[in-house]
């Protein structure tokens, strides 16, 4: 450590207070009363509260429903986060090859980053819409075929492609912001090395770009199974029949809809549990492999 | 590092092809000036040619043009027969070696060097064959299975250069490739690069703004100033007789001392108190080397100040008109004043108008 620009520790933790202060109310705290909450029985309007040890996570992990959420969000962590990483992987290599309209492509790709994700939940409810949406003349060749409100699969679907739509900004700018700081002499010499574009992509560029690529993965899988709230919360609701609730949606529902405090924090502390075992795993089985020193 | 292999690269090692450089021209787009207006060079097959210049002269554009890196504005460019201005880089047969190695950072050194084989699909064994060779020749064998980013910068050096010639190319390009490394690997380097050169047979293309490298590799040396070839020769002819007095400012430490003198009704007075008869009168440049200002004899000049080299001492002195002249002398002290004196046969006289070279107007005696 460098010799700190602040005479006072005091002065410096008085600049960091309102970024700890917000923490603290808006994450920490609420962490800390989940995590108590798994252990007690909490009366649904308040007034009292039991100590139960376990019996909470008995309850919730011998719930068949808490299962089936739990394999949905893992079905969406993989299939909204990997075209989520791959769309964007492909927009940023087309960008940074200076393709045709790549100027144009750089700032329109980075709009849908200002729309908020319940926006995005209410505009893509609108699109896929069976009766007025784009996808209406499926319905007409072959009735019933597409219908998001009644079949699972259609509703998984849209919620995909919404979670797409919303994760393109970011990753895009990661990842093209990643190929650009390549040197180009890489690129001049797999040249001379006879390598055409498509190979100078898939051998030089691709593993170069690796801690970019790993980077949003973690961050992409991460945030569809939190970030997928908004979405699920204005699309489908949970429905149809549960075909979309995943983990995020049910503590919700349990929570705020069946008064259920203890098994929504019992189910919340599960999902922090999910969430960073999966981002440790990833850790630990790529990160090794992705480093580099130029 | 010794390069002891008697033989080439391998058995099939193929020899260089003659470049052709016609009516070569290169505009950036929005630049006024042209990088290039019009090159035209013949490069012979074999030869180890440096292009040298300052920086912005156009040197680096050229190189690349040959390597096919950027596109050609105007002219024709022949590798033997083939044009190849319009070919692909891959197309060309040629290698490059790049001033900051350019080395893949995810590959091994062996991967780097054998990347170009594995495109071309040569079978592995031959392909491990070569690898096994040039390492073998570049002392890389132990290092085959570390990455770039665990090398020496000497040792990435000669990776770099291992994976441009374990092709075979016909023409071997050269970026600037010792300016990174310090100044004794650079001589070591620049030895070995000679000795390379001899046995690989690649006509050889080298940029750089050092003019001992130039001197030491090359077998012509090709100046540009402002995208024009200023003179293209062998590095003694250069020094014996620059073609311009941009040629002999540019090469040469300390470079030639070029004063104003003029010539009237057939006679040239000199500042060393001499004359000598010219052609034509007129305002010229004189040119002459400090190593070849003879001392003791002829005007007194003051000392302005010394540098002390070790092996000898070079001396500014001031001319009687103001002027500077560098001299070198013998290591060890001198008074406030020197007496020198100009060898006929050591004066160089250049056009003061268009600064080329105008030898043959002097009469010597």
């Amino acid at each position: 450590m460098t010799q700190s620009p602040f005479r006072s520790r005091l002065i410096a933790l008085l600049f960091l207070s309102p970024l700890i202060l917000l923490t603290a109310l808006f994450f920490y705290w609420p962490v800390a009363e989940a995590i108590r909450w798994s252990f007690f029985l909490e009366q649904p309007f308040g007034g009292g509260s039991t100590f139960v040890g376990l019996a909470n996570f008995r309850r919730v992990l011998s719930d068949p429903e808490f299962w089936k959420s739990l394999k949905l969000t893992g079905i969406f962590m993989v299939t909204a986060s990997v075209p989520a990483v791959l769309v964007p992987l492909v927009l940023a290599m087309a960008a940074d090859r200076g393709l045709r309209t790549s100027r144009i492509a750089r700032n329109v790709l980075v709009w849908p980053k200002g729309v908020a994700g319940a926006s995005i939940g209410v505009i893509f409810g609108f699109i896929f819409n069976p009766f007025v949406g784009i996808l209406t003349p499926l319905n007409q060749l072959w009735p019933g075929i597409w219908s998001p409100g009644t079949d699972g699969v259609d509703a998984f679907i849209t919620l995909i492609v919404a979670n797409l739509w919303n994760g393109i900004p970011f990753n895009f700018v990661i990842l093209l912001a990643g190929l650009q700081a390549l040197p180009d002499t890489y690129s001049k010499a797999a040249a001379l090395d006879g390598a055409g574009p498509w190979r100078q992509a898939l051998d030089i560029r691709l593993p170069l770009l690796a801690p970019q690529l790993f980077f949003v993965l973690v961050l992409e899988f991460t945030e569809s199974i939190i970030n997928a709230f908004g979405l699920i919360d204005t699309m489908t609701r949970g429905g149809p029949g549960g075909a979309t609730t995943l983990l995020v949606y049910k503590i919700y529902a349990d929570g705020f809809k069946g008064y259920d405090l203890s098994g929504a924090s019992t189910q919340t502390v599960l999902l922090m549990i999910l969430v960073l075992l999966i981002a440790a795993a990833q850790f630990l089985l790529m990160e090794r492999r992705v480093k580099y020193e130029r | 590092m010794t390069l002891t292999l008697e033989r080439p690269v391998t058995a099939a090692a193929r020899t260089g092809t003659d470049i052709h450089i016609e009516g070569l021209e290169k505009t950036y787009a929005g630049a006024q000036a042209s990088v290039i207006p019009n090159l035209t060079a013949h490069l012979r097959a074999g030869e180890f040619t440096v292009i040298l210049g300052p920086s912005g002269c156009g040197k680096s554009t050229l190189l690349n043009m040959l390597a096919g890196l950027e596109a050609v504005g105007a002219g024709r460019i022949r590798f033997g027969a083939r044009e190849v201005q319009a070919l692909a880089p891959r197309d060309r047969g040629c290698a490059m070696v790049f001033q900051n190695y350019a080395l893949y950072p995810h590959m091994t050194v062996a991967r780097n060097m054998d990347y170009s084989l594995r495109i071309a699909k040569v079978p592995r064994a031959e392909r491990e064959a070569r690898v096994a060779e040039v390492a073998r020749m570049l002392e890389l064998s132990a290092l085959l299975d570390r990455r770039p980013s665990q090398l020496s910068g000497g040792q990435r050096q000669r990776v770099a250069i291992g994976r441009a010639i374990i092709r075979e190319p016909q023409v071997l390009l050269f970026d600037e490739p010792l300016s990174n490394l310090d100044a004794r690997l650079r001589n070591e380097t620049r030895m070995e690069l000679a000795q390379l050169h001899r046995r690989i047979g690649a006509t050889s293309v080298f940029v750089t703004h050092d003019q001992v490298e130039a001197m030491t590799l090359a077998d012509r040396v090709m100046i540009l100033n402002k995208g024009r070839i200023e003179q293209f020769a062998p590095p003694s002819d250069i020094y014996a007789a620059p073609a311009s007095t941009f040629v002999a400012g540019f090469l040469g430490s300390p470079p030639m001392n070029l004063l104003a003198v003029e010539s009237r009704n057939g006679r040239m007075a000199l500042p060393d108190g001499s004359t000598i008869g010219c052609r034509r009168d007129g305002m010229f440049q004189l040119g002459i080397r400090p190593e070849h200002i003879r001392l003791g004899t002829g005007a007194e000049m003051r000392v302005q100040f010394r540098e002390e080299l070790g092996s000898h001492s070079v001396i500014a002195l001031t001319t009687s008109d103001g002027g500077r002249l560098r001299v070198t002398a013998p290591p060890g002290g001198v008074g406030d004043a020197l007496r020198v004196s100009f060898p006929q046969d050591a004066l160089h006289l250049f056009d003061a108008e268009t600064g080329l070279a105008v030898r043959e107007l002097l009469i010597r005696t």
